[in-house]
């Protein structure tokens, strides 16, 4: 079996991946609440087919957790041990996950990181990942 | 209240051996489980007419496959989806079944085999293209990132759970420690070697929060549990409480009510509300008239969150409420008496609900509860029974 990496991304989710490829963290708004959502849905999950419209967000958030990987799943992930990744709250009620290239110097939970879009070793498509600290 | 109160039971429930056997075919562990059921149940493969399979192909084997391969005849048959969960809700429908008129007497089978394939996640295994679904994978995963594998989704839970509450990730070896205890007592234990909280706590760190010990082991087995009406056999266990498996914004299958991942309100249940719960309505009970408890533990810290979450202790009081014995045989609360999925098998619950059943059958030897009466399986996902003995 082929051990791609790559993100599945289709009609829903192409802004998301639009705006990733452009360094912008891009979510889908629920238009008659004005709350941001994730993840990607045709219809708001706030309201009965209610309408939804994508916007950019700010790519900055605080940590809620982390886990750190020590052992890896795929043989391309291998020698990036160890690799973290982070729950983030991004905008209102959204949270992300996001990779950690370096979890020795994570940030701690709760603490306000930026983020990013990169590619990482093994990813032709730019993902999200905690932005090197200042 | 309720159409299945106390009017289904359990008539038979079997096993296979359990173990690691890639040579083996899933069909040898399913036809040793349904026909030690049938003869537990003292009947004939001929008066079965309903059949539910728990997890079929590719790791088992569909419903279609079991029927023509073992001469069945069914006229209702059912499966659910190829992972673990949903061991309460196939029972419950065979009993709705029964209930309804649609069947008289329903197998429902759970049989896989794991030791030919890689683990989870990884890409010799036939759910490696899950992390990559829509909208993220069915533990979490997402493996664009390199969040792979369910224990990820376990792991970032109990880190979650730990910081909100602020407790030490320590105390968590109460439930590996406990049901390997249990294990030592239970013949067909996979994990039979004594464990010791060093053990435990230098046991190789797989993702953390979470090391190998407080992963279940990934084996082949099958369990066999058949359903009928209730009716004068001593022997049977009448399932006088259930509650299927909850889904929604608020929930992620390793996490509390409200505390998993994404958009959660963290508005726990409280322990009024989880007390109020259908399960406990139905069988008018509540958490303290248990006498013995199954808990789904693929991974060590999620019966922390089915005990607050059924309302045996508050939103984040389990771990302590754990310490001192309480949930171990002699307890206040046996629970997993046989090991559970951490150390007797990792059946998907399975193995808990046979044990249930044996215990409340008086059958459990070396394991038994004394006196116990009222059994109750439980799972993090909310699906829940509650097992009475015949009277």
């Amino acid at each position: 079996m082929s051990e791609s990496l790559a993100p599945a991304v289709n009609d829903l989710s192409r802004p998301f991946w639009n705006a990733a490829a452009e360094g912008r963290l891009a979510l889908p708004y629920c238009v008659a609440t004005g709350c941001p959502f994730w993840p990607p849905a045709p219809t708001s999950p706030f309201r009965t087919a209610g309408a939804v419209e994508w916007r950019d967000a700010e790519a900055v958030g605080i940590v809620s957790s982390i886990v750190v990987y020590r052992r890896a799943f795929q043989s391309a992930l291998a020698e990036h041990l160890p690799y973290g990744i982070a729950l983030v709250q991004v905008a209102r009620g959204v949270r992300l996950l996001a990779h950690l290239e370096d979890p020795e110097a994570a940030p701690k939970p709760g603490t306000r990181v930026n983020l990013c879009f990169r590619r990482l070793a093994w990813s032709e498509t730019p993902v999200l990942a905690i932005a090197p600290q200042e | 209240m309720a159409f299945l109160d106390g009017m289904t039971a359990i008539a038979g429930v079997g096993a296979s051996r359990f173990e690691r056997r890639p040579e083996a075919s899933v069909l040898e562990f399913a036809g040793d489980a349904l026909n030690a059921a049938l003869a537990d149940a003292g009947l004939d493969k001929e008066q079965i007419d309903g059949l539910i399979v728990q997890v079929g192909s590719p790791r088992g084997a569909d419903y279609d496959t079991i029927a023509l391969t073992f001469g069945l005849s069914p006229s209702y048959c059912g499966q659910t989806w190829a992972h673990g969960r949903f061991a309460a809700s196939v029972i419950i429908q065979a009993a709705m079944a029964v209930s309804a008129g649609l069947a008289t007497r329903v197998a429902c089978l759970m049989a896989m085999k794991n030791s030919d394939i890689g683990r989870m996640g990884e890409a010799d295994n036939p759910f490696y293209h899950e992390q990559f679904r829509e909208n993220g994978g069915p533990h979490g995963e997402e493996g664009h990132i390199g969040m792979s594998s369910p224990i990820a989704g376990a792991a970032m839970g109990f880190d979650l759970y730990c910081r909100r509450y602020g407790v030490d990730r320590e105390l968590l070896a109460e439930i590996p420690l406990t049901f390997r205890r249990h294990a030592l007592l239970t013949d067909d234990a996979i994990m039979r070697t004594p464990m010791t909280a060093e053990d435990y706590r230098s046991s190789r760190p797989i993702v953390d929060p979470l090391r190998l010990f407080d992963c279940s082991p990934v084996g082949d087995g099958a369990v066999c549990v058949i359903v009928a009406a209730a009716g004068a056999d001593a022997r049977e266990v009448r399932i006088t409480g259930a509650q299927g498996m909850r889904a929604g914004r608020n929930e992620f299958i390793f996490a509390p009510s409200g505390l998993g991942m994404a958009q959660q309100s963290h508005k726990r249940l409280t322990r009024e509300d989880a007390c109020r719960q259908r399960v406990y309505e139905m069988a008018a009970a509540r958490p303290d008239d248990i006498d013995v408890l199954g808990l789904y533990d693929s991974f060590s810290p999620l019966p922390l969150y089915a005990l607050e979450d059924f309302g045996f202790c508050r939103a984040g009081e389990a771990l302590h409420w754990i310490q001192g014995g309480r949930i171990g045989l002699g307890g206040d609360l046996p629970t997993n008496t046989a090991g559970g999925q951490l150390s007797q098998a990792q059946l998907n619950g399975w193995g808990q609900i046979r044990e249930l059943v044996t215990q409340l059958r008086g059958e459990a030897e070396q394991r038994q509860v004394p006196d116990a009466a009222r059994a109750m399986w439980a799972s993090v996902g909310g699906d829940a029974l509650i097992l009475e003995r015949s009277a």
